[in-house]
């Protein structure tokens, strides 16, 4: 079996190995417009990557993955870049708040236990909610044919009632909602702050916050947040490689090989997929990954002692 | 006076003598004494021979210079949580220790007698030269977590029948052994000790260097990596970015996408 040595993560792996774990990623991507960090990761760091350099590589692929899927949904008309654009600005201030607040967090000690249970409890409503509504969505979906219908006629709450009393009203025609600038801003604000403190790319938050509290439909979500995505991962990649020195090119060069080729499969899935079908499976994913968190949290670890660094 | 000048010569002469026959200084061969590691690299193998009394055994270690590694301590919080608790650091640990041993010392070590102990080269024996930092009650927990770690990456390796003898004329036997290099371990400059050993005690020991050190593609990325981070940083985006347009453009070519 063909190996190659890399640099900065000090090892070895096996090239198809790392080339099969970037398609399966890059197919979830494509799929559901996450980056996939959160199941990339902990899998590099299963392969003996050491976690500061798994964490940053993974950015650097997610470049290529998200580019690859972007591109894909661009053509399909799937990518809202206005609402991208806000959504992206919002996120790059909320990252710096969230990285203060970390910081006063850790100051305040037992930081790390107010994350994990806030991820925890975030996840776990999201993913239950998000997996009951599209259910019962699929249901009705049997009596009224199109999901379309259904995405774009919300109720009329008071959510909806007071997204209407705030000022600078725009359309947003891809996602074909009118709402306030101030909406995309201060979401994306709010879900980088969140991004910033638990340590993950934020497309879990991002696609949930762009489905219920703006309204898209589900295909222009994932279309648009690997759009967001990709500006955040090289945002981050420049940064790591140079304060931390963790990004490791030929890693990252294996990974997005499959992930770019992955991303394309996942976005002729997608495609194939109605909206609701789309959200279940998803809601399915993150139900898992809060169940997987709460096992770790429970159950009495093998080792006592981790290396220092990563998420 | 001069009588007591001849004693004195003579005296020093004879503790010479006696000296080197009971530390009896003896030769071993080993390669490679610089291990390279290009682009296929997966680890290696370093073979270390040479001859020995019929009636001593040889022990060889690999020790890595003492690092100061940094560790996330995880505990139970409210009784219920697993979860990160605080940050230990260790001090005068060697970034990599391997024991080879030959049969007779794999039993002791097996039975872990007084034989073994007394040789102090197992890794209990790093328990008092390793610090943690903060001090705690839980140094013994600490320590044991930290071997599971380090041998979980192979840097850390205690390998039973390692070395073996052949038989060689005028009561001296050959030994060998080869050691296995993981792909995880670190570039540096190590210490090779072959240790001789005689009933239960160590007679002597002789040390030598190899080194790992990056050749080739490798070398020019760390080089990149860590003189030029910037350049690094937006190639990596660059070829990132390219990457994906053109598998972009690959597959609308097949007519996938439109």
């Amino acid at each position: 079996m063909l190996h190659m040595y890399l640099p900065i993560a000090g090892n070895s792996v096996n090239v198809f190995l790392i080339f099969g774990l970037g398609g399966l990623v890059g197919l979830l991507s494509g799929i559901f417009g996450v980056g996939g960090g959160f199941l990339m990761t902990p899998l590099l760091i299963m392969f003996g990557i050491p976690p500061t350099v798994a964490a940053a590589s993974d950015s650097n692929q997610i470049v290529g993955a998200s580019t690859s899927g972007t591109l894909a949904h661009y053509r399909l008309g799937n990518v809202d870049m206005k609402m991208g654009v806000l959504l992206l600005i919002g996120g790059v201030l909320g990252g710096a708040i969230g990285v203060q607040v970390i910081k006063v967090l850790r100051a305040l000690g037992n930081a790390d236990f107010l994350i994990n249970i806030t991820y925890v409890i975030m996840l776990g409503f999201v993913g239950t909610y998000m997996f009951i509504e599209s259910l019962q969505n699929l249901r009705k979906s049997k009596v009224k044919t199109s999901d379309k219908s259904l995405e774009s006629t919300p109720k009329e709450s008071i959510y909806i009632k007071f997204m209407k009393t705030l000022p600078f009203q725009t359309t947003f025609e891809k996602s074909g909602v009118t709402m306030s600038m101030l909406m995309p801003l201060i979401l994306g604000t709010f879900v980088g702050i969140l991004a910033a403190i638990m340590g993950v790319g934020g497309g879990f938050i991002m696609v949930p916050v762009m489905v219920y509290l703006l309204r898209m439909p589900m295909h222009v979500v994932v279309g648009t947040s690997l759009f967001q995505i990709l500006f955040t991962c090289i945002n981050v990649t420049i940064m790591q490689s140079y304060t931390n020195h963790t990004v490791d090119f030929v890693l990252a060069l294996l990974l997005l090989l499959g992930s770019t080729v992955g991303a394309q499969f996942g976005t002729r899935i997608s495609k194939k997929l109605k909206g609701d079908q789309l959200k279940i499976i998803l809601a399915s994913l993150v139900l898992l990954v809060m169940v997987k968190m709460l096992f770790s949290l429970l159950l009495p670890p093998s080792m006592l002692l981790s290396y220092a660094g990563g998420h | 006076m001069k009588d007591i000048k001849i004693i004195k010569y003579i005296l020093l002469f004879m503790f010479v003598t006696i000296f080197l026959s009971q530390s009896s200084v003896f030769a071993f061969h080993f390669s490679p004494e610089v291990i390279k590691v290009g682009v296929t690299y997966k680890g290696a193998k370093l073979y270390v021979s040479g001859e020995v009394e019929d009636d001593r055994d040889v022990v060889v270690q690999v020790v890595g210079s003492g690092e100061i590694a940094h560790f996330k301590q995880k505990g139970k919080v409210g009784g219920i949580l697993w979860m990160t608790v605080g940050h230990v650091t260790f001090e005068n640990a060697p970034s990599v220790y391997f024991t080879y041993l030959p049969e007779k010392i794999s039993k002791w070590a097996d039975e872990n007698n007084q034989s073994w102990k007394s040789l102090g080269l197992g890794f209990d024996a790093l328990f008092h030269k390793i610090e943690i930092l903060p001090a705690s009650k839980d140094k013994k927990l600490l320590f044991d977590n930290f071997l599971k770690l380090k041998s979980q990456d192979n840097l850390y390796q205690l390998v039973k029948k390692g070395v073996s003898y052949k038989a060689l004329q005028e009561g001296k036997k050959k030994f060998m052994a080869s050691i296995n290099i993981p792909a995880k371990m670190p570039l540096g400059t190590y210490e090779l000790r072959v240790i001789k050993v005689k009933g239960e005690h160590i007679q002597s020991i002789e040390k030598e260097h190899f080194k790992l050190e990056e050749v080739g593609f490798p070398l020019f990325l760390s080089k990149l990596a860590f003189e030029h981070s910037l350049l690094y940083g937006i190639m990596a985006v660059v070829v990132a970015i390219f990457a994906g347009l053109f598998m972009g453009v690959l597959f609308k070519d097949r007519g996938g996408a439109h």
